[in-house]
């Protein structure tokens, strides 16, 4: 039995149409009936703004605001359209530093280029079966970067 | 993990404090995709992957065009980051459309960038190189894993950029 995304709208963020079709083809091959492209990450903002979207897929790089800069916005403007949106990045970039720069500005999930369906879909399904703990500190706000549920030996940080 | 997580701040309530739930939006059941979704899915990807060369190929184009600027040495210098960005997008394209070798050509001419403090005649050379071999498998569909052509490619070019860097070192 597979997820029914039918009544889920998307918003693509990516400056290469070619990608944007891409994704496009498989979200509407899933059942999602509603997808949203945008250019950049500034225009799709201001979409936002109009039109709120449940999942977000952005591309890292992008201009003139890239897909961090645009996660940073989402995550902690004040006036931000959608700051719970899941945004799932997409991306060439695979090296752990840029993974964590990344999670920092509050992305929900990866997915790393080249796209394939099956790719697509496991990040559309953890949005939708794992969503996490917004958190919101000094330093960060977004979707709580801990997956996993550990007992915690000594001093709760989040408690204190 | 940031250092200041443990601020006295800690994780505040918030009125919508889960990131946005779409179970009760509609979303209905759990699972893997069908197999009916992955074909429909497969074959967008299969169409676009026939459409690649032609597009593609007019990125080298540009790519193409790009250099001979920057190699005029007339070029501002910023201009090489556009000629990144444009070899960046074609390697997250290709594995997506079914070209892998030119992801790991406009991943070497990425990666071949970053490693340079200065672009002087001998890097454009190679830079150029990474061109023809893009416009090489364009040309010739040298699509899935490029077999021993795509392989043939790929040293050459790695070939090339260690002549350059052992150079570089002796000075």
């Amino acid at each position: 039995m597979a997820l029914d995304f039918s009544r889920l709208n998307v918003m693509i963020v990516d400056d290469n149409p070619h990608m944007r079709i891409l994704i496009r083809d498989i979200l509407l091959g899933f059942g999602v009936k509603d997808v949203v492209e945008c250019p950049d990450g500034s225009e799709a903002i201001s979409e936002l703004r109009h039109r709120p979207a449940d999942i977000v897929i952005a591309d890292w790089m992008m201009e003139p605001l890239d897909g961090l800069d645009f996660t940073r916005l989402i995550r902690t403007a004040n006036d931000s359209p959608s700051r719970f949106v899941p945004i799932i990045m997409l991306t060439g970039h695979t090296e752990r530093h840029r993974i964590v720069e990344a999670r920092d500005a509050g992305v929900t999930e990866f997915l790393a280029k080249p796209v394939t369906a099956n790719g697509l879909y496991a990040r559309l399904r953890s949005v939708v079966e794992n969503p996490r703990q917004f958190v919101q500190t000094q330093s960060f706000s977004g979707p709580d970067r801990r997956r996993r549920t550990e007992d915690v030996d000594g001093r709760d940080r989040r408690k204190d | 993990m940031a250092k200041d997580d443990t601020t006295k701040q800690g994780t505040e309530p918030m009125r919508d404090a889960v990131m946005r739930d779409l179970r009760p939006m509609g979303v209905h059941s759990r699972g893997g995709p069908t197999p009916e979704m992955l074909a429909k899915a497969n074959a967008t990807i299969d169409k676009m992957t026939q459409d690649f060369p032609n597009w593609a190929s007019k990125d080298v184009d540009k790519l193409d065009s790009l250099l001979a600027e920057v190699a005029s040495g007339d070029a501002d210098p910023a201009m090489i980051k556009d000629v990144y960005k444009l070899a960046h997008d074609m390697r997250g394209q290709g594995g997506s459309f079914g070209y892998p070798v030119v992801t790991g050509v406009a991943g070497s001419f990425c990666k071949f960038v970053n490693s340079l403090d200065e672009i002087d005649q001998g890097a454009i050379e190679i830079l150029q190189a990474h061109v023809k071999a893009l416009r090489a498998v364009l040309q010739n569909k040298i699509a899935g894993d490029g077999g021993p052509i795509g392989a043939k490619i790929q040293d050459g070019l790695d070939r090339a950029i260690a002549r350059y860097h052992e150079k570089r070192a002796e000075g």
